[in-house]
């Protein structure tokens, strides 16, 4: 059964990991936290839940809405929480997001109800078994699309004109406009590419769990902060390592001591973390107050 | 608005005997208030009823239902004319599942908004703070749905609910299930974040010690939640015949489909709890709540009259495939109090409101039965429900309630 837990760790972190890339391709573009993305992730969800569930939709389809609708609310939460806050206010572009995520959470509660969504079992008869570890279709279809993004996401970065700019403005964004890169321009993409993961996350999640809710945007956003704090605010690799560790330790917690301790146990880490290494456990970068 | 129709002004005639009696009742009080003295008093303004539900936490659904209930009673109470000539007001709270909230709001609904009675949370642990806080007031109210055991304690005799307790009701019908079932080994899976949900684990403990069977495995999990897959695959490693489930209806439908995506087979079980939110469950699990069996203490397809006639108009009225547990006990709740202003005149004034609440809490007590949408109920000495021993079975995507050996 250990085995098996330590799949289903990994399969869970990988979902974390997707909604973490998403914080830190915001914090690299801009220094800031987006704390509407929980939200983003849950918005997508549900649209894509309601394309699978009542237009019964093929999950190709419904998740290129989700990464539609990610990216759609991402780019007005950068229009309205961060495009004309002036940088010496740190704190206003945190509280308007916050706010911006209130407000989604209420507009999908008025629109939609407080009623938590099926999400359909997309690979119903797939089962794969080896000795004694299993894995269902649609932790498969997890596995494979998130390898898939943070792949995608990394080719993107690195090899496309739009992602050098992208890593340009991160590094240095006085010296890249001074270069004639349209700053402006490549934080909202910035933002576009994070409100995509931040959608294929929420739908992916949704399909893990069966169901998406209206009320989990801020749990969301509580979870990537943890992995972040754990893995190094912007630091991608990190990122993605932290989640694998925080979706372990969770599943071990709640299989092996009690469903009480599961968060209990990953704030317990993340607090040991902010007092001993502020800069995260795989970066040598500034700490985390340092950054934001 | 929608207007009356026949068939509805039939369904409140079967409810409501009362209007008949409020028709008649040609005493005016001549708006000086002052004793019970009724008839029509249309210039007094209506008698306003607190409603306290929960939009969020596990029961929400549940309270969603009850406030649909008691807001299509006092729809049709109103559409025939109100009581006494006098419009009947629900006045809503939402606690949000938070305590706080219960403890401001009760005093809040009695003293600012001044509510005759109130139709008190439909979830065991928000009903035993906001029946305390009202029993301090001196005001009667009733759940539609609290049905843990001890709930109504601290706040007797003022307190109420229609529901059978859980233990009561659920552990006979589940020991006669398990020995149907022919059941050997069983895993319980319990929501530590809540009380009743705990209280239910506490019940399946004894029911399967009373009934021989081995607990192979206990998880535990939180309210909210997201993933169930550890707990599953726990329970999955000691394959039991069945999986108890001691938690709220949206979890438990998710609960039901992890374990069906996981390949187990295993009998699904919930307590009384379970059916009554059952559209919630069999909504949110689909294919994977089939063949849940469940304690149930309420039938929606109860064929004697005026139940019969009620449901059926509720149905046509709202839309709904089927009439939910909390929808028919807020709705019969409403109705009783409806009764009682209509039988005794009561006014509810500011001047006689304490003289009118004791005589709720009498008539409350003395209803022996009251024949409405959910059956037949009359109140035990603890002021508990007292409802008949059935159990249902999720067949294509409803509850089908049948009596414990039949």
């Amino acid at each position: 059964m250990l085995i098996q837990q330590l799949v289903n760790g990994l399969l869970l972190g990988t979902t974390f990991a997707l909604i973490a890339l998403s914080f830190n391709l915001v914090v690299g573009a801009l220094d800031r936290l987006n704390f509407a993305l929980g939200e983003t992730a849950m918005v997508s969800a549900i649209c894509g839940a309601l394309l699978l569930s009542r237009l019964d939709l093929p999950f190709v389809l419904a998740f290129l809405a989700a990464l539609a609708v990610g990216a759609l609310v991402a780019g007005v939460t950068f229009v309205l929480s961060f495009r004309f806050v002036s940088a010496d206010y740190h704190t206003a572009p945190i509280l308007s997001s916050l706010g911006v995520g209130l407000v989604l959470t209420s507009l999908v509660t008025r629109v939609l109800g407080s009623d938590q969504r099926r999400v359909p079992t997309v690979l119903d008869d797939v089962r794969i078994e080896i000795g004694p570890l299993r894995i269902v279709g649609d932790q498969l279809i997890i596995l494979v699309v998130a390898a898939l993004m943070t792949v995608l996401l990394y080719v993107f970065l690195n090899r496309t004109p739009w992602g050098t700019a992208i890593r340009g403005v991160s590094d240095d964004p006085d010296m890249s406009g001074l270069l004639g890169i349209p700053v402006q321009r490549v934080i909202l993409l910035t933002f576009v590419i994070s409100g995509m993961l931040a959608g294929a996350s929420g739908l992916l999640t949704g399909l893990s769990f069966h169901t998406v809710s209206p009320f989990t945007g801020f749990e969301t956003t509580l979870t990537a902060l943890m992995v972040i704090v754990l893995g190094g605010l912007g630091n991608i690799t990190g990122g993605v390592i932290a989640a694998m560790m925080i979706g372990v330790i969770e599943t071990l917690t709640v299989a092996y001591l009690s469903a009480t301790y599961r968060d209990l146990i990953v704030f317990v880490l993340v607090g040991i973390t902010l007092l001993a290494r502020p800069q995260g456990l795989f970066t040598r970068d500034t700490g985390v107050v340092g950054r934001v | 608005m929608r207007k009356a129709s026949p068939g509805r002004k039939a369904a409140v005639l079967a409810a409501l005997p009362l209007m008949i009696v409020a028709a008649c009742g040609g005493s005016d009080d001549g708006g000086g208030g002052g004793g019970s003295e009724g008839g029509d008093q249309s210039d007094a303004g209506p008698y306003r009823l607190g409603l306290v539900h929960s939009s969020e936490g596990p029961f929400a659904t549940n309270s969603d239902t009850m406030r649909a209930g008691a807001r299509y009673a006092v729809e049709l109470i109103n559409a025939d004319g109100g009581v006494n000539g006098r419009d009947v007001e629900l006045v809503e709270v939402d606690a949000r599942n938070d305590p706080q909230t219960l403890v401001t709001a009760i005093p809040e609904l009695v003293s600012e908004e001044e509510v005759f009675a109130i139709v008190a949370p439909v979830d065991s642990a928000g009903c035993e703070i906001a029946c305390a806080i009202a029993a301090d007031l001196q005001v009667p109210i009733v759940s539609a749905g609290a049905g843990r055991p001890g709930v109504l304690e601290p706040s007797r005799p003022w307190s109420f609910t229609m529901t059978a307790p859980d233990a009561a009701n659920s552990i006979p019908v589940l020991e006669a299930v398990m020995e149907q079932e022919g059941a050997q080994t069983a895993a319980i899976i319990v929501d530590e974040a809540n009380a009743t949900t705990k209280a239910q684990g506490d019940l399946y403990a004894e029911v399967f010690d009373g009934s021989g069977v081995e607990v192979v495995s206990t998880t535990t999990y939180t309210s909210g939640d997201p993933s169930f897959t550890s707990q599953v695959t726990s329970m999955a490693a000691e394959n039991p015949d069945v999986i108890a489930l001691a938690a709220g209806p949206a979890d438990a439908a998710r609960i039901a489909v992890e374990v069906r995506t996981q390949g187990l087979e295993s009998l699904l079980i919930g307590t009384g709890s379970l059916q009554a939110g059952g559209t919630d469950y069999i909504n949110g699990a689909g294919e994977a709540a089939e063949g849940t069996i469940t304690a149930a203490q309420f039938n929606p397809d109860n064929p004697d009259d005026p139940a019969a006639t009620l449901l059926a108009q509720a149905e046509e009225d709202n839309g709904l495939d089927v009439v939910a547990l909390n929808f028919s006990y807020a709705f019969d709740i409403v109705n009783m109090i409806a009764e009682y202003l209509t039988e005794t005149e009561a006014t509810a004034s500011p001047e006689t409101i304490e003289e009118d609440r004791q005589g709720l809490l009498d008539y409350l007590e003395g209803v022996d039965p009251y024949e409405g949408m959910s059956g037949d109920v009359r109140f035990a000495e603890d002021g508990t429900g007292d409802r008949p021993e059935l159990y249902a079975v999720v067949e294509n995507g409803q509850f089908v309630i049948s009596e414990v050996g039949s």
